[in-house]
Order: C-alpha cells, then structure tokens, then sequence
C-alpha cells in the first residue's frame, strides 16, 4: 500500500501549494469518505469532502479535485495522476510487503489507506477557482 | 531529508514550524495539515513530546537552503519495536561483520587477538540482536499490547 500513497503524496505536493485545498466527491468512491479522515495528515493538504462532482451549480471553494476515476468533458484541466509505482510489476515484492504488514507488524485495516488504481487531480475551471476559501496563511 | 515526501504529523508540524515560527507556535506540535488555522484553531498532538523533533526541525532549518524537506523519523527511540527491531537486526549483524571482519586492515588489526573490549562489543552486538529478535517475534502489534502478554493471559 505504501506506493500508491507516495505516488499520491507526489502528485499533490508536487501541483498544489501547501495552503491549497483539494475536494474529493464521496459518490465517485466508496471509500472516500474514510480515507478523507487519514489524507490530510499523510498529504498536508485539506480536504472537503463534496457529495457530487463539483461543477457550475455545486461549486466549491477548493482549486483542485482528486477524482478516482477521469472525469467527462473538458470543464477540468487534468494536472496529473498517479502511477502505479515500482511493486507492481513486482509481484513478490507486494506479497511480501503485504505478509509482513499482516503478519508481523499486524497493521489494522482502519490504518491502512486502501489506495487502489489511479488517481487523477484536475484543477478547477477559473469561475470555481475563484470561489476558493481564502487564506492568510499561504507560505 | 527527503524530496518533500515525509508523511504524516510529524512533517506537518515541522512544517508548520517553518510557516509560522517555533516561537509564534509556542513549541507545540501543532499538526494542522497544510496549516490551515494553525494559529487560529492549532491542532497538538498530544502523544509525544514536541522536543522529540526539535532536533530534526534544527537539522531542516540548516539544510533548508538545499531546497530540502524535512524527513522526521519519530521511532527515534524504537517505542515501536515492531517497526525498529528489523533495523535494529540488520544493523547489529552488519557491525558484527565488521568486527570480525575489519574495514581497516592492518598488521594490528589482523593479528589482533580477541580482547575483552572487542568480546564486550560482541556481546553487546548479540544481546541487540536477541532483544530485536524477541521484540519482532512477540511485540509486534502497532499500538496494541504484546502478542506474548495477551497469549499468556487466560482470558
């Protein structure tokens, strides 16, 4: 699990300030609602939480969306997205990995972040970027 | 140091130090992810000391003009054995190869008999090695009790 979480950790530290906040939508994912409660601490960014999409009638205050999955149309400018790093074209080694958190370290399933596939961050049409929560804190 | 991938709350509040001053957060970690409201609503963590990353807050303060980040390893002191041992079992073996075998070959050091020091250093080495071995084995549930504790309890 640790390398979907670095390429994640990559892709938004590397295209979002530290001040900015990125919105994720609970209907697109299951198990968003969850990992938003274990995300800000592991990217040190906020995240809100939306019910849908975000889009001209729903907008909201963040400049970026992180989307499991692409989203239609060309409202959104795609930033980047997340790879499926180095285990995965070695399977061992993911065995491995996983033996050892299950068997040895007994890591619980609410701990572990269940980052599975890729994950896309969009940044947000100009008219909902404007709407982005201000901030005095910006580095 | 490492390419800003640090994870978790400690990274946050030596970031957070960096933003807005150890001074100014009065020492504490504060661990407001992006440091939002850090100074408004800050969020301390209250599970460890906030000296315990004072010193890798002065190391990221040295070595920020590198354009580094700050990589806090808080298992400084091996609190979680199960995430320590397997170092700690690595480490010892690999420094028991170097006393047996030295880097530096000299006449000295290649005729040098098996002193009480280098014996002491052994030991030492190997009571490590037993005491990591044991913790992996039967400390090795993340925040919980020992695994030996509770199967030795009846209940």
């Amino acid at each position: 699990m640790a390398a979907p979480l670095l390429s994640l950790v990559t892709l938004i530290r590397a295209n979002t300030a530290r001040s900015d906040v990125v919105a994720m939508a609970s209907e697109q994912d299951p198990h968003t609602s969850r990992l938003v409660g274990f995300l800000p601490e592991q990217l040190d960014r906020s995240i809100l939480l939306t019910d849908t999409v975000p889009d001209s009638s729903h907008p909201v205050p963040a400049p970026f969306f992180l989307s499991p999955a692409r989203l239609d149309g060309n409202k959104w400018s795609l930033v980047g997205q997340t790879s499926d790093g180095p285990l995965s074209s070695l399977p061992i080694l993911r065995r491995v990995s996983e033996w050892y958190m299950s068997r040895v370290s007994r890591r619980k399933p609410a701990e572990l972040l269940d980052l599975v596939g890729t994950y896309y961050l969009y940044r947000a049409p100009q008219k909902l970027a404007a709407a982005r929560r201000p901030s005095s804190h910006d580095p | 140091m490492d390419s800003d991938l640090g994870l978790g709350w400690p990274r946050s509040c030596i970031r957070n130090w960096h933003q807005f001053g150890l001074i100014t957060l009065k020492g504490q970690l504060v661990s407001n992810p992006g440091g939002h409201d850090a100074l408004l609503r800050p969020e301390v963590y209250a599970g460890h000391r906030a000296a315990s990353l004072y010193l890798a807050f002065l190391v990221s303060s040295l070595f920020s003009w590198t354009g580094s980040n700050a990589l806090a390893l808080r298992n400084h002191f091996c609190h979680h054995p199960w995430m320590g041992a397997p170092y700690m079992l690595l480490s010892s073996v690999l420094s028991l190869f170097i006393l047996k075998y030295p880097v530096r070959i000299s006449q000295e050091t290649m005729h040098e008999p098996l002193t009480i020091r280098r014996g002491m250093q052994a030991a030492a080495l190997g009571a490590v090695f037993c005491f990591s071995f044991v913790a992996v084995i039967f400390y090795r549930e993340h925040g919980g009790p020992p695994a030996l504790a509770s199967n030795l309890n009846p209940c």
